[in-house]
């Protein structure tokens, strides 16, 4: 089974080969051209140029239908169910047909698939499954056609590690059947565990292409970033900080969906705190209830009524989660965007509420300067920005309020690493010049990389991490009761 | 070329292409367009007293009106309920103006004008708790309030407010002390100036208050305005909403205490729909509405004497605003996407 | 009051409720149909006076079933103008209704004065006569009132049912559903959103120019400059209280034809009640009906986003 594709865009002269009965590993950072690959074999966007063969029969896709017929399966980087409708809509939807004829053919019944249904009766509205209960309904809709080649866009970006170990078993016993899957990361370890063979794209060409064991993490970090990793090894995290004062300290809060603070095993003291210079790290699935938290300690939130206290040494500054809608305005000049930020004492706010433009232009300008932000002005739209700069724009502005806590949700999300490394500085560089950091990352890696102290959320209940095991926190993050330390 | 000069011939474009329009509807509907459109201008700007007496007095409403849709439009939020308000003012200002007539002038009139901002405000009251207590979208709901507020005023005018006859379906004239001034030999009246002020102080208020500006946040960019802000957007386009309100009323208060003296039916030719036109055509901002609102006046004084010279019906301007809307939305599309390529690139 | 005329007063009022509620059931279904697919559409006000006034003119020319068919194809040539801007040109849902609602005053306006002349048609237009359902015509009060309209009224309860299978049995339906609730993810199952949407709203409008023509056909039998009087406003809001299901809608609108009802009911009881309350009756019972539906319903996700 060959499937070639020439020059296109932004992929320069991209040969990719995908075996019958084989996992494949696409390995590539932001940008490198990964989606747009599997886009144009999902028959979503069409190559400039070049050829696809499937079944080494030249085969035009021209929309996810004929990708469809042609037996390719994808599924999404974001989710692409319809949340009001149910398992069984869903699935018709995706095949084409009435919502009376879901299950219609022989597919849903073999073993592989059954094995997928499992907890999905067809009536579950989709807005009721977990996260892991919806990837697995996005590969039935990718399969349920009959499809044998799977098209796994960076899937486990989501999943708690043990999930995203079921996916990886699940999807070599598809490819024993004959099957075939890409999976598409940007994680060695998980590349490695699921793929016979792997291909590396930068810059929308191939870097490197062949069986994974013949290639170190050397090797395919180099192909993938163009620079040998950075040894992460070499930065040290241990401080003495009892001494510290305390800037965030909170005790059986609660909020609207109620957060449960949970002590650590032979720990009588339920509270919760972080002091100046500590980087704390929230590991979470999404939608744990950490953003409630975050938002909470942040100010935006207030605690539910009855609930324990929550002392916080303010200022406070936030880095949403979410750079264009929920930090920006993207319409808005820059300038504009940094008043937005600012509160009644800052300097370009006169009497009467009178805004002076000139000096906020003034602060914009040296903002831009001290961040290395690469922007033309202050009267710039942040819509100009790329997605780097765009972050870097946010993170300066909330340092340039000189914040004793800083509050970031995944603050690297959709960033190159060029751009992440930048973000990473200036976390280190805020902690040690006296804020108090958490911040969030949905990559359990980053968490562990960046923080002093771990604290997991799951499930509305938040327990500090008792060790920086990876396995332990992975448990932990998914709610299983043994991990939690409880009976 | 700059940007505002480009949007200086796009306004110039959108309105030749709006009367197009309605000469074309003109002719095929069998009338002489040439007739009707000359009609329309010399009943509009054909001399002094076509100006002052038709085309500016008409402007006043469709300014005051315009400011009012465009503080809740900035805010992201439609009042599109500005002719209910207006009406709802006008009973207000009508009831106030019969009973002031012992009252100075200096005390009437800010008692008329208050009571019909405070009623329009009253009104527009009504969605506003609707959709902070229920979710009712403001749209649906200022709109069906605008139905009621026509059968209001088709109420009082034949019950409690009836002229003392009880033969017409209007008022009585209101009091002398509570009439606006006017400019000697025109009908040209001291909310002319009431309007002036109003767009000055709304351009200032947009551009250079810290309020202006995080009304302009929640309109563009309501979750950031949330989250990044700490604007609690509901209240501040509630606030909007009901200030918007409050100035529709005042604009009924207006042309009560400046214009008609006394209330009736079809008091309003759909100053409340057109003000939308005028204030869309300014992209909401207050000195373009100026304006526009001055050029929908001079249209509509101009549809009257069409009507009377040319036989074409007055409703016929509602196809130049239609055509007006519609290109200034299509126009704002095609630079949006201009713009979203020029980043994206 | 003897039996008798409460009987005879009882089928009155449920009629003229059927006859109130016939022009509101057409659009709503029509605009519950836009809605579906994600599309607001303050135009179906233009739509049904557009239909109206083509439902006049076709009456006038070749009788009442040329009238509806040219209110028919009227009303979802107006939603047609809409869809351009607003679907294909993607520009706001809210302001180009309102333009479109606006623009079909004006044009109306002008071509009702060119083919009747300033006097209007008058009351002669030819009317759908009312269509007796067999056997059923004959129950006590509900016969009067429900079972002897004209065509439009049962055609409009048969439709509420061929589309509440349409929406929940066919792949139509399904896929008209998933745009209305996330575009993208219909669009990554090869629906085309535009396609679906334009159509939805194109086939609402012309479910709108049914109800404005059956207005003038069935009910009025004339034609006047704004005779909608808000009856698409009211539409909307009968749409949210019948819960974007057709049956609902159809429920809804009835009641709302109730409501206009009363005014005959309390003329016929001779009530001193000034005719301006039953005039705001309506409207109010529809903001009324939103605020009470709303909290307990849910629109489309994706309702009104471009």
């Amino acid at each position: 089974m060959t499937r070639r594709f020439g020059s296109v865009l932004a992929l320069r002269g991209v040969e990719f080969l995908l075996r019958a009965g084989e996992v494949h590993a696409l390995l590539g950072e932001n940008g490198a051209g990964k989606s747009t690959l599997m886009h144009i074999a999902a028959g979503l966007i069409r190559p400039d140029a070049g050829t696809i063969d499937v079944h080494g029969r030249p085969t035009d896709l021209r929309s996810p239908r004929d990708a469809r017929r042609a037996g390719i399966g994808m599924v999404h980087q974001h989710f692409t169910t319809v949340q009001a409708l149910t398992v069984a809509e869903n699935l018709a939807l995706a095949r084409g047909v009435a919502p009376g004829e879901w299950n219609r053919g022989a597919v849903l019944s073999h073993p592989l698939i059954q094995r997928l249904q499992q907890g999905l009766s067809p009536h579950r509205l989709v807005k009721s499954l977990s996260v892991g209960e919806k990837q697995r309904l996005e590969i039935l809709k990718a399969l349920v056609g009959g499809q044998r080649i799977l098209l796994l866009d960076e899937p486990t970006a989501v999943l708690a590690p043990a999930e995203t170990e079921e996916l990886i078993a699940w999807s070599k016993a598809f490819v024993a059947e004959g099957g075939s899957v890409v999976f598409i990361t940007h994680k060695l370890d998980e590349a490695r565990a699921a793929a016979g063979r792997v291909t590396v794209l930068r810059d929308g060409s191939v870097r490197l292409s062949g069986p994974i064991s013949d290639h170190s993490d050397q090797d395919l970090a180099a192909a993938m970033i163009g620079v040998q990793e950075p040894d992460s090894d070499s930065v040290i995290y241990s401080k003495s900080l009892s001494h510290r004062e305390l800037r965030v300290a909170f005790k059986n809060l609660r909020f609207s969906g109620h957060l449960q603070t949970v002590p650590r095993p032979n720990d009588t003291d339920t509270a919760f705190h972080v002091r100046e210079g500590e980087i704390v790290g929230i590991a979470a699935v999404e939608g744990s209830g950490q953003r409630e938290l975050m938002h909470t300690i942040a100010g935006l939130i207030a605690p539910a009524e009855g609930s324990g206290e929550l002392e916080v040494a303010g200022p406070v500054a936030l880095v949403p989660e979410d750079r264009t809608t929920e930090a920006l305005i993207l319409d808005h000049s820059l300038v504009e965007n940094l008043v937005l930020a600012s509160g009644a004492d800052a300097p370009w706010i006169r009497s009467w509420g009178r805004i002076s433009w000139d000096e906020a232009r003034e602060a914009t300008r040296r903002l831009l300067q001290e961040f290395d932000v690469r922007a033309p002005g202050p009267d710039t739209p942040a819509r100009a920005l790329s997605g780097g700069n765009q972050q870097k724009f946010v993170m300066g502005r909330a340092l340039s309020q000189r914040p004793r806590v800083l509050v970031a949700e995944n603050p690297t999300r959709g960033l190159d690493l060029h751009a992440t490394t930048a973000i990473h500085a200036r976390l280190r560089l805020a902690a040690a010049e006296g804020a108090a950091v958490i911040f969030h990352s949905a990559d359990l890696d980053e968490v562990l990389e960046l923080a002093d102290r771990i604290w997991v959320v799951a499930r509305g209940r938040i327990t500090e991490a008792p060790s920086r095991d990876r396995e332990a926190i992975g448990q932990m993050m998914l709610g299983v009761p043994g991990a939690w330390g409880e009976p | 070329m700059n940007r505002r000069g480009a949007l200086l011939i796009q306004t110039f474009l959108t309105l030749l292409l709006g009367f197009g329009v309605m000469a074309l509807g003109i002719s095929l509907a069998g009338h002489d367009a040439g007739l009707a459109l000359g009609a329309m201008f010399r009943g509009a700007l054909g001399s002094w007293f076509a100006l002052t007496s038709a085309t500016l007095p008409r402007s006043v409403p469709l300014i005051i009106l315009g400011l009012g849709f465009a503080l809740a439009f900035r805010a992201g939020a439609f009042n599109i309920g500005g002719e209910g308000q207006f009406l709802a003012g006008a009973i207000a200002a009508t009831w106030v103006g019969l009973s002031a007539g012992s009252l100075p002038p200096v005390v009437a009139i800010p008692s008329l004008l208050g009571a019909a901002s405070v009623v329009g405000m009253l009104w527009i009251a009504i969605p506003v708790w609707l959709r902070a207590r229920f979710g009712v979208l403001e749209v649906i709901s200022t709109l069906l309030l605008n139905f009621v507020a026509a059968a209001l005023v088709s109420y009082v005018v034949q019950g409690p407010l009836q002229e003392p006859l009880g033969i017409y379906p209007q008022s009585d004239l209101i009091a002398t002390s509570a009439r606006l001034p006017l400019l000697p030999g025109t009908r040209l009246h001291g909310g002319f100036l009431m309007a002036l002020a109003l767009a000055g102080v709304g351009a200032w208020f947009f551009s250079r208050t810290i309020w202006g500006f995080r009304l302009r946040a929640v309109g563009d960019g309501p979750r950031a305005a949330r989250i990044t802000g700490r604007i609690k957007a509901d209240r501040l386009s509630a606030v909007a909403l009901l200030l918007s309100g409050a100035i529709a009323g005042l604009a009924g208060g207006i042309e009560i205490a400046g214009v008609t003296r006394a209330l009736f039916q079809n008091l309003s030719p759909g100053y409340g729909f057109t003000a939308i036109a005028v204030a869309l055509l300014a992209r909401g901002h207050p000195i373009g509405i100026l304006g526009s609102g001055l050029l929908f006046g001079a249209l509509a004084a101009g549809a009257g004497a069409m009507q009377r010279e040319a036989g074409v019906p007055a409703v016929a301007v509602h196809v130049v605003e239609a055509v007006v809307i519609v290109t200034v939305l299509l126009a704002d599309r095609v630079t949006r996407s201009r713009r979203a390529e020029a980043s994206s690139a | 009051m003897p039996e008798t005329e409460v009987v005879i007063l009882a089928g009155g009022f449920l009629a003229a409720s059927a006859r109130a509620a016939t022009p509101l059931l057409w659009a709503a279904l029509g605009e519950m149909l836009t809605e579906r697919s994600g599309v607001i559409n303050l135009g179906v006000e233009g739509a049904m006076l557009a239909g109206a006034l083509a439902g006049a003119i076709g009456g006038m020319a070749g009788g009442p079933w040329l009238g509806l068919a040219a209110a028919m194809a009227v009303g979802g040539f107006v939603s047609l103008l809409f869809s351009l801007v607003a679907i294909v040109a993607r520009a706001d849902q809210i302001i180009t209704g309102t333009a479109v609602t606006l623009g079909a005053i004006g044009v109306t306006g002008l071509v009702a004065r060119r083919v009747f002349g300033p006097e209007g048609p008058g009351l002669d237009l030819p009317r759908l006569a009312p269509l007796p359902i067999p056997f059923l015509h004959r129950i006590p009060i509900l016969g009067e009132g429900l079972f002897s309209q004209a065509i439009v009224f049962p055609l409009g309860a048969v439709v509420a049912v061929l589309l509440t299978w349409a929406l929940f049995r066919t792949r139509w339906g399904l896929t008209l559903r998933a745009v209305g609730e996330e575009p993208a993810a219909a669009r990554t199952a090869g629906v085309s959103v535009p396609a679906t949407r334009l159509l939805a709203t194109v086939l609402g409008g012309m479910a709108a120019g049914i109800g404005g023509g059956s207005l003038v056909l069935a009910n009025v039998g004339t034609f006047t400059e704004e005779m909608t009087a808000g009856r698409g406003f009211i539409a909307i809001a009968i749409v949210v209280l019948g819960r974007w299901h057709p049956v609902g809608v159809l429920l809804a609108a009835f009641l709302f034809g109730m409501a206009s009802a009363m005014q005959f009911l309390f003329q016929a009881l001779g009530l001193g009640v000034p005719y301006q309350i039953f005039l705001m009756f309506p409207y109010l019972l529809a903001l009324a009906a939103l605020a009470g539906a709303v909290g307990r319903t849910r629109a489309p996700a994706a309702l009104g986003k471009a």
